[in-house]
């Protein structure tokens, strides 16, 4: 009696350590071929109509994007995640408007720019800028007991020039140390410590600054105005702001010519 | 328990929680040897551990948060099961309450931790939060920051000895930045660098965020709870004066 009641123990134990094994732990399988990534793509959301598979981009080994074609001729984009030992389609926007793919939301260095620029809108580089806006913050506890405190404004700028339609780059290294520098903080901070995890990071904006050859006008139409759609699998993929240049700051002394120059 | 949830790196409140947790172990003892019924001890533990849950108020002293135990939570649910199952309570009664009231000793090592604490870690000292800087470096993170700016270490070094605290003028500083300028979007800003990669003295479990001012004679370094402005006499920036 007690021996079976001790085999049934086992093999429960064997069964849930492969259960975890299989659905957690195991290695990413060979990613799907083009013409599987298509049906996938078509299945899930029936109004991507997608008919040519461009590249697959490895983010790293669970996180693939797959730019592609339409048949209406848009350039979209599809999000693949590796999940519960398959492969997952979880978003699939229709144009492929630059966003933002946080696949850990606490770690800057895995937060990706993507885009496939539609080549009719001939832009030939962009730039990503990283925001936090200036600001101050003074809290009176009665009488001269006052705590004053203020916020730098942040503008860090990169830019990229496009060779393809598409593409996906990885966050500066320097801009992974600032946001690290505020999340590490935020994440000391006790008062938010048991129920959202709480990142000051994510106070700061991304956005984007589109620049075309000279001659060229201005047009986002072909890859503006798209949609996307959401499976069940998790992601966070963040809308990009289209900044002008009066968003920007520029410095107001020149003090390092000047300096130079003497 | 979750004391070591506050401050993970915290390495006055990591040896306070060690000390309390001997504590309950020498009262768990104490209850075992006059205890004429004999539990198992990995059941004792468990008795414990579970009766530390409770109702309790949380609030913020001091930027600390301290939690006052009401409802013996973890005690009553025990209390139910044992009845519920038959099982003797009568041996295990005393440690169920000594799980309880072990939040009481949790409160009062966090109650001596923080005047510990802001005499091992000096609060209105730039040294604590600018213990260790052999991997720092300078962000520009503004265009009116000097493109190339580095770190001058051996200046850091020796300025830190020298730094003195100084007033934040929030508003005054936003202010100026808006009214020095020549285009709308002409400005530059204060502090246009960050500096990256430091470290604050060890097992302080303080992580701040530090800009340089502009003349590179300026630190503001900002915590959770708190902001400090730092001057000194020379630029921490090479090629700044």
């Amino acid at each position: 009696m007690m021996k079976k009641k001790r085999l049934w123990f086992v093999i429960a134990m064997v069964l849930l350590a492969g259960w975890i094994y299989w659905f957690y732990l195991a290695k990413p399988t060979a990613f799907p071929t083009n013409e599987a990534l298509l049906n996938e793509i078509n299945r899930v959301d029936s109004g991507a109509s997608a008919s040519e598979i461009q590249d697959t981009l490895v983010l790293d080994a669970k996180h693939v994007l797959v730019p592609f074609i339409s048949d209406r001729d848009d350039y979209g984009l599809s999000y693949w995640v590796w999940e519960k030992h398959k492969w997952r389609v979880a978003a699939i926007s229709s144009r492929g408007e630059p966003r933002i793919w946080k696949i850990d939301r606490g770690d800057p260095s895995t937060y990706h720019f993507v885009w496939n620029i539609h080549p009719e809108d001939e832009m030939t580089t962009m730039d990503f800028y990283l925001l936090r806006d200036r600001n101050y913050h003074i809290s009176n506890y009665g009488g001269e007991d006052q705590r004053d405190t203020y916020y730098p404004g942040i503008q860090l700028g990169t830019d990229v020039s496009l060779s393809k339609s598409y593409g996906a780059m990885k966050l500066p290294e320097e801009w992974v140390s600032v946001m690290d520098a505020f999340n590490q903080m935020g994440i000391s901070n006790q008062s938010n410590m048991f129920f959202n995890s709480f990142f000051p990071a994510q106070y700061m904006q991304f956005g984007w600054i589109p620049s075309y050859q000279e001659g060229v006008e201005l047009s986002l139409e072909r890859t503006f105005n798209g949609h996307v759609y959401y499976t069940d699998v998790d992601i966070t993929l963040d809308y990009l702001r289209i900044l002008n240049e009066g968003d920007l700051e520029v410095p107001f002394t020149t003090r390092d010519l000047s300096e130079s120059v003497d | 328990m979750e004391i070591n949830f506050n401050f993970p790196d915290d390495i006055i409140i990591i040896f306070m929680s060690g000390i309390v947790w001997s504590v309950i172990a020498y009262l768990a003892l104490r209850i075992y040897k006059k205890q004429i019924e004999k539990p198992k001890v990995w059941k004792i533990a468990v008795i414990i551990i579970v009766s530390l849950f409770s109702f309790s108020i949380n609030w913020q002293m001091f930027n600390t948060l301290v939690k006052l135990s009401i409802l013996p939570l973890g005690v009553w649910a025990i209390y139910v099961f044992f009845k519920w199952t038959g099982r003797n309570w009568e041996a295990y009664r005393r440690f169920a309450w000594l799980g309880f009231w072990a939040n009481y000793l949790f409160l009062a090592s966090t109650l001596l931790a923080i005047p510990i604490h802001h005499v091992v870690y000096p609060k209105d000292e730039a040294a604590t939060y600018l213990s260790e800087f052999e991997n720092a470096s300078l962000v520009a993170v503004h265009p009116s920051a000097m493109e190339d700016g580095v770190l001058d270490k051996d200046r850091l070094k020796k300025e830190l000895q020298a730094m003195k605290q100084e007033t934040i003028y929030s508003d005054q500083w936003y202010e100026d930045t808006y009214l020095n300028r020549g285009e709308i979007n002409e400005k530059d800003e204060r502090f246009p660098y960050q500096l990256v990669n430091t470290d604050a003295a060890w097992g302080s479990g303080l992580h701040s965020v530090i800009f340089v001012e502009d003349d590179g004679k300026g630190v503001l370094i900002t915590t959770a709870e708190n902001q400090l402005y730092f001057r000194f006499d020379h630029s921490i920036i090479e090629g700044v004066e």
